[in-house]
């Protein structure tokens, strides 16, 4: 188990990890940086992040354990003025989130990002599972449009108005749970 | 800035929900279909005649299945894993009849392979990047390793016949495997709708009791008109506002039923002067609204898609 390679301090330990989830992490890695160099060096920094953060963490799921270290660094790396000019896919990605912040008269209070998270969950678990799966991928993996309509077999229409529509459940549920953002 | 916040935020929900949108969409298992939707009822009124009454075509029944009068909501994808069955011949995309019920054809005789379904679409799902094999021809999400053929009476540009562990299963066009648009005149040359509708059923979007029936002469006049749409070509705009009818209620499925049982399902927005036949959505001749445009005013859907 990688796991234990990594609290026994073995090297073999990001070998294993990059075979295993190399390319895994490097395609989230691209999707929001669209860069093949800058998206490689995020993948190396996640397998340090992981080295450094195991132990004392023993993480019940690795793959999405490293694909959150992924994402942040990647999102950390990103040059977001530059994304935007260039219209890129991550630059759209964000830009249709918005749909789900409520305007902030609307709701109570700010809370903390884990309660958010916590709410997001919720939300999610209540959903159809492919309204879920959907918004997964494009909202935590970061996949295009296209790639989404591929892996379910629908076309690229279908997928934006589902994931319209559960932006706009998403925005009403945590206006109701008085989240703002 | 908000937006990246709350991306960052959803990175921290449950491990579970994260690992199952990674996972590789299962090959849902073989059952029949419980479900009844349109076609249940163009079933009820053909099953009260004899097959010399009818069939210019076989009937085409799915087996096991009693018809019922009862109608129950359908879905564009009603999978209960939530992948749609469907396979790619000749550079067409096919979606399998009744989500994959098999069909008792056992009159029929089925010669000449037309190709067997060697490449696993679900299989390329797992990886990260492009799926190869959800643009290869004899490429399936569904029936790996069946056998297709032409159903007898039937174009195989419209319908094929899979024949996969004993069963037989039906496919129908739906799209292009390279997601160009489909011609609509291409579409209803193939399937011949218009010599074989027996009617139109104006629905709900979602499904449900017929809210109006238009009759033969009628329907084979709406079909040539639909034959004359043209690809749409569609944007955010235009997504959001097909969205935005479907949610007040203002598209409505049609169900054209043709004399062998069967029924195509297509979805019309009136007003935007849209319809999607298959995986494609096309702009109405302009006579549309002139001509039909009255057929739809005061019904009314009471289950409509949320928002």
């Amino acid at each position: 188990m990688i796991i234990d390679l990594y609290w026994a301090r073995s090297e073999c330990a990001i070998e294993e990890t990059s075979k295993k989830y190399g390319r895994y992490c490097k395609t989230i890695a691209h999707n929001i940086i669209s860069n093949d160099e800058d998206a490689q060096e995020c993948v190396n920094d996640t397998y340090l992040g992981a080295w450094k953060a195991m132990p004392p963490q023993r993480p019940n799921r690795l793959r999405v354990f490293l694909g959150r270290i992924t994402r942040n660094l990647s999102l950390d790396k990103l040059d977001y003025k530059r994304a935007k000019k260039r219209g890129t896919e991550f630059a759209i990605l964000l830009s249709e989130l918005g749909d789900c912040l409520a305007a902030p008269e609307t709701v109570e209070s700010s809370v903390e990002a884990r309660e958010i998270a916590q709410a997001v969950s919720s939300f999610l678990r209540d959903a159809k599972p492919e309204a879920r799966r959907v918004f997964l991928r494009r909202y935590w993996y970061a996949d295009s449009i296209t790639d989404i309509a591929r892996r379910f077999g629908m076309t690229d229409g279908k997928v934006k108005s589902l994931l319209f529509r559960t932006r706009g459940q998403l925005r009403d549920y945590l206006s109701q749970e008085g989240i703002a953002l | 800035m908000k937006e990246e916040r709350l991306f960052r935020i959803i990175g921290d929900v449950d491990d579970d929900l994260v690992e199952d949108a990674a996972r590789k969409p299962a090959r849902p298992a073989f059952r029949l279909v419980t479900r009844w939707g349109t076609i249940a009822a163009c079933f009820v009124l053909v099953l009260g005649l004899s097959l010399t009454q009818l069939a210019s075509k076989p009937q085409l029944l799915p087996q096991s299945q009693e018809p019922t009068a009862a109608r129950a909501e359908i879905t564009p994808f009603p999978s209960p894993m939530g992948v749609r069955k469907f396979l790619n011949y000749n550079g067409y995309r096919y979606a399998l009849m009744e989500d994959g019920a098999p069909y008792d054809l056992s009159e029929l005789p089925f010669t000449g392979s037309l190709g067997i379904l060697e490449h696993d679409i679900l299989q390329g799902m797992d990886g990260y990047g492009d799926n190869e094999a959800a643009s290869l021809d004899l490429a399936a999400t569904f029936a790996l390793g069946g056998e297709i053929y032409q159903l007898p009476g039937y174009d195989p540009a419209f319908r094929l016949a899979v024949v996969w562990e004993g069963e037989t299963y039906l496919a129908e066009l739906v799209g292009r495997v390279d997601n160009q648009p489909l011609d609509a005149g291409y579409f209803f040359t193939v399937s011949e709708i218009e010599s074989h509708i027996r009617r139109i059923e104006i629905l709900p979007h979602m499904g449900g009791e017929a809210l109006s029936t238009v009759k033969k002469a009628q329907s084979k006049k709406l079909v040539k008109l639909l034959a004359d749409a043209r690809p749409a070509e569609m944007t955010e705009t235009d997504y959001l506002a097909l969205a935005d009818a479907q949610s007040a209620g203002r598209s409505w499925q049609l169900a054209l039923c043709l004399d062998d049982g069967t029924a195509v399902n297509i979805y019309l927005a009136p007003d935007l002067g849209f319809v999607s036949i298959g995986d494609n959505t096309y702009v109405l001749p302009e006579t549309f609204q002139e001509q039909w445009g009255h057929h739809f005013d005061g019904l009314i859907q009471n289950s409509v898609p949320l928002r």
